[in-house]
């Protein structure tokens, strides 16, 4: 299950609202202004499941941020999802590239998150069984 | 609203937010207007650019998408100015303030009532024109002098610091009623030695006592502390106020802050607004000349109108000082006679400091013209009385030609006062010490009735009396030999209260009154004491009339 999330934005305002959303997973929120923060806090929370980028921010951007966590070998091990305002679309893919797994794009809506959230990092469900296999190929 | 996800919860949290963003906007772009002669500095543009992203982001997530379309417009002005496709020009700076401004306007209006709707059509066909035909013959310099409702973000009150001010209140009366149990504590402290032979207990229970004042005393230091911000909040405020009044009166003002780091608490920050307000109105008004006038005394053509602060003793001293054309005393000295506020002998006899004080007057005015903004000689007695319901006191200091400097001294708080406790009819009252001047004891004979109500003379002065228990409505200790009188004063008033006995001084924590229970003439608020009765707070202008 998602333990912890790290949601990194430089509006405190986000912060509050990504407290609502998130809500429904039970699990600790750790909050980051910007890259450099989030690098800090990763090191001391290991365990971080999911990480919610903004791109636009000071001091250490969202590129900037994920370049180094692919060099650290955290894009590898923690999946992290772009959620930005609509700006330079070419720093959204520039962060796909750098390992982010998934993006939406600011203002979203929830439930959108949720069930990327759900791909993402919550156990997909089991796997069909044969039967039902064989009568969906039927 | 956003699917199942409802942040209506955090509406005031985005209204602050948003005033944030803004806040930050306007300075930014004061600091481009200034600097715009050397060309547009991409720091500031970059910065105003986040502060846009941030709330477009957030109005975004807020459902508010008239809002962020509205955002995401300044925000693509801003980007053309940065790529060099705008110029720096008046246009500019008079569109993006308009958009500032129905910006406050329209969240300030959702703050209240959530449920109307936004439009922005005005100002987002402003910023097309703009695009469209950005030349710099588009629009006058302060293209709309801004009505004075505009200008109420100026006055407004903040409502939180990281904390609702709320809770602080709550912790500052937990607080006086804490003070005022160790007021009772040090009581019974007295009656114990009286009637108890353990010293050891004793002298245990002093210790213990005397440890509980000083945590108490720390306590309170800490929480008043938390209720401290600095004056900047609100000097800050003053620099669109200035920037637009002395463009609309073809005036040059530099806006300069001395001590704006100098922290006040929280109640006197809320009060100081619109004093100041009136003051600086009145020196970019009347106080500075324009360019023309300045240059043909051999002044720089840029007035410069300072606001200062600082902490003084017991007090704070705020400062409205500009460096005009000084009041001129005569004026005031024909003005004051041909008014009939004076008679021609006094009016000649008159120091010049007595004079100015007459500003302070109704209505009374030291220019003769009347400007839309400050009207005639606006506001100085509306800005006395407000200085004077705060139990603090202002001066004003003026040169010919050099200037003139208005100077507030206010209590550092508004929720915590030194209080005289006098006792009349039964019923303990709280007398601010702040406006005590001394308690005498006098000889019943010595206070005459002079048909026009009682007076005493002391030291050659005469000082009218007023019988507290018969100013309100209570039956009084029949007639004594002697007489407490606490000698007070309000203003340039002064008179004695009349009461039974003086009972110490004493700390207390003010608590207002319902509304409902409408004026209570000669009471300001109420207290608690130690004892769980409540005691009201004398009103010492309201008695002394001024």
């Amino acid at each position: 299950m998602l333990k912890k999330v790290l949601v990194v934005d430089d509006s405190e305002m986000i912060h509050k609202m990504y407290r609502l959303v998130l809500n429904r997973y039970e699990c600790e929120i750790l909050d980051a202004m910007n890259g450099q923060e989030a690098l800090n806090l990763l090191d001391l929370h290991r365990d971080t499941g999911l990480i919610l980028l903004d791109i636009n921010m000071p001091v250490m951007n969202g590129v900037q941020f994920l370049e180094k966590a692919g060099a650290l070998g955290i894009t590898a091990r923690v999946p992290v999802i772009i959620i930005s305002t609509e700006g330079k679309e070419s720093d959204t893919i520039r962060g796909l590239q750098l390992g982010a797994k998934g993006y939406v794009k600011k203002p979203f809506n929830p439930t959108l998150l949720h069930d990327l959230i759900g791909k993402l990092v919550l156990p997909s469900p089991a796997p069909p069984r044969f039967e039902e296999r064989c009568c969906a190929t039927l | 609203m956003n699917g199942e996800c409802d942040f209506s919860a955090l509406a005031r949290d985005f209204v602050e937010d948003a005033g944030g963003h803004l806040d930050a906007v306007e300075e930014c772009l004061l600091e481009l207007e200034r600097r715009a002669s050397g060309g547009c500095d991409p720091e500031l543009v970059t910065t105003i650019q986040g502060h846009l992203h941030t709330l477009k982001g957030n109005s975004g997530m807020m459902g508010l998408s008239p809002v962020q379309q509205y955002v995401h417009r300044l925000e693509e002005v801003m980007k053309e100015l940065g790529a060099g496709l705008l110029p720096l020009g008046p246009a500019f700076f008079s569109a993006l303030y308009g958009g500032v401004n129905a910006l406050r306007f329209a969240l300030s209006r959702f703050a209240e009532s959530p449920d109307t709707g936004f439009d922005f059509t005005g100002e987002e066909t402003a910023l097309e024109l703009l695009r469209s035909a950005p030349g710099p013959a588009a629009a006058p310099l302060a293209s709309q002098p801004a009505p004075a409702a505009e200008f109420g973000y100026i006055t407004r009150k903040s409502s939180t610091l990281k904390v609702d001010f709320e809770k602080l209140d709550e912790l500052l009366n937990l607080m006086g009623e804490l003070v005022v149990q160790r007021t009772a504590l040090a009581a019974m402290e007295k009656r114990l030695r009286e009637q108890v032979s353990d010293r050891e207990l004793l002298s245990a229970f002093s210790e213990t006592s005397q440890l509980i004042v000083k945590s108490t005393d720390d306590l309170r230091q800490s929480i008043m502390k938390v209720r401290m911000l600095p004056v900047k909040s609100v000097f800050q405020r003053f620099q669109r106020l200035v920037r637009d009044l002395s463009l609309a009166h073809g005036k040059r003002v530099r806006l300069m802050f001395e001590g704006e780091d100098t922290e006040l608490d929280k109640t006197v920050l809320d009060e100081i607004g619109e004093p100041l307000l009136h003051l600086i109105r009145n020196a970019v008004d009347h106080g500075l000349e324009t360019p023309a006038e300045r240059r043909g005394c051999g002044k720089d053509e840029c007035g410069t109108l300072t606001l200062r602060a600082r902490h003084e003793s017991n007090h704070i001293v705020i400062q409205v000082c500009d460096d005009g054309r000084g009041m001129d005393h005569e004026e005031i000295r024909g003005k004051a006679v041909a008014r009939g506020v004076l008679e021609p002998e006094a009016a000649r006899a008159m120091g010049e400091a007595e004079l100015r004080q007459l500003v302070f007057l109704p209505g009374f005015s030291t220019r003769s013209e009347v400007t839309e903004t400050s009207g005639r000689g606006i506001g100085l007695d509306v800005v006395k009385k407000i200085v004077t319901s705060l139990n603090g006191i202002i001066e004003i200091d003026s040169r010919g030609g050099r200037g003139t400097t208005f100077t507030m001294m206010l209590p550092l708080t508004l929720a915590i006062i030194t209080a005289l406790m006098v006792e009349v009819a039964g019923e303990t009252y709280a007398v601010p010490l702040s406006g005590v001047l001394e308690s005498v004891q006098v000889q019943a004979g010595d206070c005459h009735d002079t048909g026009n109500g009682e007076v005493i003379v002391l030291r050659d002065r005469v000082l009218p009396l007023y019988r507290l228990d018969r100013f309100f409505g209570r039956e009084g200790e029949a007639q004594r030999e002697q007489e407490y009188v606490v000698v007070v004063a309000s203003g340039d008033k002064r008179g004695g209260l009349v009461v039974d006995r003086l009972v110490g001084q004493q700390e207390i924590v003010i608590k207002g009154l319902d509304d409902y229970l409408g004026e209570l003439p000669g009471i300001s608020g109420g207290t608690v004491l130690g004892d769980g009765r409540v005691s009201l707070i004398v009103d010492i202008p309201s008695i002394l009339g001024t």
